[in-house]
């Protein structure tokens, strides 16, 4: 499946990153938190203007601005 | 001569990191800053078999860049204080992203060991891990601990007491692939040339923080003799790419790490990813929200009132026993009036302020804090903060002195400044006693409406205050947020008593210094010059306030408020007493209340106009310090004062001359 | 069998809330309504608020475990939490104020008192915590102890 920014993931949804495009201080941010390329997050809830996401086990809140910078290919659901 | 060792524990945060050193130090310790910044600094000191040592507990973080000053004070302490030993406490559930902090920790040099903690959560949930075999690939000692029963700590202290022992340093490190080393040496080899760098630096480190882009890095290096040298060979490459490539080199080494050293069970959805879908629930998230904070002021003035009687009580008894024994008439007044008297009104509001901390201490121990942050975020937008500002402006009901202290967490100075700035408009515990006295007298039945009227006009003000500082002086967007979820835990009541000691305390050591002072400087100028009655028009209060009550008058008020005002500045309830001084009347007695209700100069438009202005006007001397502290300079703590004052006295003219209108008595 | 349970638990009690909630801010607008009294309902519109909104978390989780949806056992689980976080809050306040009472003005506390402050958030409580007794171990050893 094509990749789309985080944010646009319904509740629910996993997929692997496939980029994050953000300055250099957030880049490394997100990657020490393991929003690495590669990494499988899993969207916890999207109700509000910020998104839970599920990464290795942690839980993460992330703005929306934030999400969109994060890029990922969803996986084809097996819900 | 008993021999020391130093410590420095560190690790994520919410790994159980401040359990252990609880556990380890108990009740020896320090709590300070560290120097330059206001990020708190804990030491605590251990004696073990003959051996005394001291552990320094670092800041929680996730990396060692230098993306918020808590990752720069952790590495700066490890690289600039050599402990002996680096303690890193890993959360055994979550082993992947702990380990990226453990393969920065390797790089810097020093001997570390990893505490292992949560061990039992991890099994619990069916992983396996071994930790021989994951010290063998680490290179590190690895110690099983549980930070709340306090298993496993003699094994790490008997390590950190082994490894010191060695004092060997730490060299396995991970590599990076053939291309990035080669840079790496090449950069190593140019720093070498420096002495000063060589010395004090491990040069593996400063290369890859070079080539990382690490602003504190390469500023260091700026000012360096090799600078030209370590610039030309760093622009010939992408740092982008490279940047992202060490980062992927570390979860690399640490996905082949961990497969050999643990089983990880297939994760469902747990207990709380289910909690999350129904408190941040999109209908119900905001009103369990609104309903959980009603009954946390709830049970903060409820249950504080058998407290608050007894403090009266005791206070009461000592200023009868004070004015019954002292037969020195000067002294008496000095210690009834002045001591007893101003500082047992504040102490009053002792118990409140406690409980508040206790239950916010407990909301955050649970987890819940976090989640009323990314609830609110959707709000604070709006407002211009991140959904993070939120916290320190509920912690300011109870006192905004440890709420402005908690933006730390914020990373974006901007953001950051503008919650401090808006947080004294957040009604304090202190402003409470003022309004009780007011409504009270004033409004009857209805002053529980006016008191929560106040409440809301300064959660209003503070919202409009942020909103007019990001349109003008502190442009803007708010910046975009990450935070982590902390897993919910069941709260220990160890851990919350000892979280609402040290804020609490803050409070205490402000009512016994500042408001001590406080109040004896109101009795002195309302004494003296000498002969004069106590608190009349003569003594030197009262001169104050007729020099100032032209500026007070369009509000209604007369001399006695503008001096109770002025004093209010050392600490808002003095207010209270200073009014009892200057009528004569003992405070919380009924004389205060008739005496205020027979001033002729005071009516209910009036008593609107006092409580409007206390509740803007300006933050306490305590707050003004911490303001300064915080934001690093006098002149936001003075632009604070200007602006409380400038709109606290339009909207206290406002409410006067509306109120005079709408309830006829002027 | 014990999903189903739990869901007709959820939705009891979770209606119980709701009317009882509802009735305090009714409660608000018409004044004596003897029924209320006996129940010991009396107008509050924060409380009333309250009752609502634990009412509408359980019957959240009524909804959804009717639908088959494992997760909405959370539901039900915050919606005892909380009915027990305010039980608990009531207790407190109720027992502080009674002991100022004793202890600092001399009152005693007589049986008319206590039949006061029997409310709602008080008695609904008990039932939230047979609910609790039965199903909280299980829920709660999913969470980390601090």
């Amino acid at each position: 499946m094509a990749s789309c920014p985080l944010s646009l993931l319904s509740a629910g949804t996993t997929g692997k990153i496939t980029g994050v495009h953000a300055g250099e201080g957030l880049r490394r941010r997100l990657y020490a938190l393991g929003l690495i390329p590669e990494a499988t997050v899993t969207v916890v809830t999207r109700d509000r203007g910020s998104i839970i996401v599920s990464v290795c086990g942690c839980r993460y809140a992330l703005s929306r601005g934030m999400a969109m910078k994060v890029i990922i290919a969803p996986e084809v659901a097996a819900r | 001569m008993k021999k020391t060792i130093s410590v420095a524990l560190t690790g994520n945060p919410n790994v159980g990191k401040t359990t252990v050193f609880n556990t380890i130090t108990g009740s020896r310790q320090h709590v300070g800053n560290w120097p330059g910044v206001t990020v708190e600094k804990k030491t605590g000191r251990c004696e073990y078999a003959d051996t005394s040592i001291e552990v320094t507990d670092l800041p929680g973080t996730y990396s060692l860049t230098a993306y918020s000053a808590d990752e720069v004070i952790a590495r700066n302490f490890i690289i600039e204080d050599n402990p002996d030993v680096v303690v890193q406490v890993v959360d055994a559930s979550n082993l992947e992203r702990n380990l990226y902090l453990t393969m920065q920790l390797a790089e810097l040099g020093r001997p570390v060991i990893v505490a292992l903690n949560m061990v039992d959560v991890a099994e619990g949930r069916g992983d396996t891990i071994d930790e021989k075999r994951l010290s063998e690939l680490l290179a590190m000692p690895v110690v099983r601990t549980v930070g709340t029963s306090g298993r496993g700590l003699d094994r790490l202290l008997e390590t950190i007491i082994a490894v010191a022992a060695k004092g060997e340093k730490h060299t396995h490190t991970i590599g990076y692939g053939d291309e990035a080393e080669a840079l790496i040496s090449d950069l190593v080899r140019i720093l070498d040339d420096d002495p000063a760098l060589a010395g004090g630096y491990p040069l593996r480190w400063l290369a890859v923080r070079a080539i990382e882009g690490d602003s504190a890095v390469l500023a260091l290096i700026e000012k360096s003799s090799v600078a030209g040298a370590v610039q030309a060979r760093l622009q010939q490459i992408d740092l982008d790419e490279y940047e992202a490539l060490l980062a992927d080199k570390r979860y690399e080494a640490i996905g082949a790490i961990l497969p050999q050293a643990c089983t990880m069970c297939v994760r469902k959805m747990t207990g709380s990813d289910m909690i999350d879908r129904v408190v941040t629930n999109k209908y119900l998230g905001i009103p369990i929200f609104l309903a959980l904070m009603w009954g946390a002021f709830q049970l903060t003035f409820a249950v504080a009132e058998p407290f608050m009687a007894g403090i009266e009580y005791v206070f009461g008894w000592l200023g009868e026993v004070v004015a019954g024994s002292i037969g020195n008439e000067w002294l008496a007044s000095l210690l009834g009036d002045g001591v007893i008297g101003g500082v047992g009104g504040v102490f009053v509001f002792v118990p409140n302020i406690f409980i508040l901390f206790l239950i916010l201490s407990i909301l955050e121990g649970s987890g819940y804090l976090a989640r009323a942050a990314f609830i609110m975020d959707r709000l604070m937008y709006v407002i211009g903060l991140p959904g993070k500002s939120f916290i320190p402006m509920l912690m300011g009901f109870g006192c905004n002195v440890p709420a402005i202290m908690s933006t730390r967490t914020i990373e974006d100075d901007r953001d950051r400044l503008i919650t401090i700035l808006v947080n004294p408009f957040i009604s304090c515990g202190a402003r409470l006693p003022v309004y009780i006295l007011f409504a009270g007298v004033f409004f009857g039945r209805d002053a529980g409406n006016v008191i929560f009227g106040l409440y809301a006009l300064g959660i209003v003000v503070a919202i409009l205050s942020a909103k007019l500082f990001r349109c003008t002086i502190l442009p803007g967007e708010s910046s975009p947020f990450i935070m982590e979820m902390p897993p919910y835990r069941i709260p220990t009541i160890k851990n919350a008593m000892l979280n609402m000691w040290e804020k609490g305390s803050m409070y205490l050591k402000k009512a016994g210094g500042i408001i001590l002072i406080g109040s004896l400087i109101v009795w002195f100028l309302a004494s003296y010059p000498a002969g004069v009655e106590y608190g009349s028009e003569e003594s030197f209060a009262g001169m104050i306030g007729h020099l100032l009550e032209p500026l007070v008058s369009p509000l209604g008020l007369d001399w006695k408020i503008a001096v109770a005002l002025i004093f209010g500045f050392v600490a808002k309830e003095i207010v209270v007493s200073s009014l009892g001084v200057l009528y004569g009347a003992d405070e919380g007695s009924a004389a205060l209340s008739d005496a205020l209700l027979a001033d002729p100069a005071l009516s209910m438009a009036g008593a609107l106009a006092v409580m409007v202005f206390v509740l803007l006007y300006m933050p306490c001397v305590a707050t003004l310090g911490v303001i300064k502290k915080e934001t690093g300079s006098w002149r936001w703590a003075g632009f604070s004062v200007l602006y409380g004052l400038v709109v606290a006295w339009i909207l206290a003219f406002a409410t006067f001359h509306l109120a005079s209108y709408f309830l006829g008595g002027a | 069998m014990s999903e189903y349970h739990k869901q007709l638990f959820a939705g009891f009690l979770g209606l119980l809330y709701l009317i009882v909630g509802v009735a305090a801010l009714i409660a608000l607008v018409v004044p004596d309504i003897k029924l209320f009294e006996l129940f010991g309902i009396s107008g509050d519109p924060a409380m009333g608020f309250v009752l609502v909104v634990i009412g509408l978390t359980l019957i959240s989780g009524f909804f959804e475990l009717s639908k088959k949806i494992h997760e909405g056992v959370a539901y039900l689980h915050v919606g005892i939490g909380l009915a027990l976080v305010f039980g608990m809050i009531w207790f407190l306040s109720v027992g502080a104020e009674f002991a100022t009472l004793a202890i600092f003005e001399g009152e005693e506390i007589t049986l008319e008192m206590i039949r006061e402050a029997i409310v709602p958030q008080l008695y609904l409580a008990v039932i939230a915590l047979f609910g609790f007794i039965a199903w909280g171990k299980e829920f709660s050893a999913g969470l980390l102890r601090d």
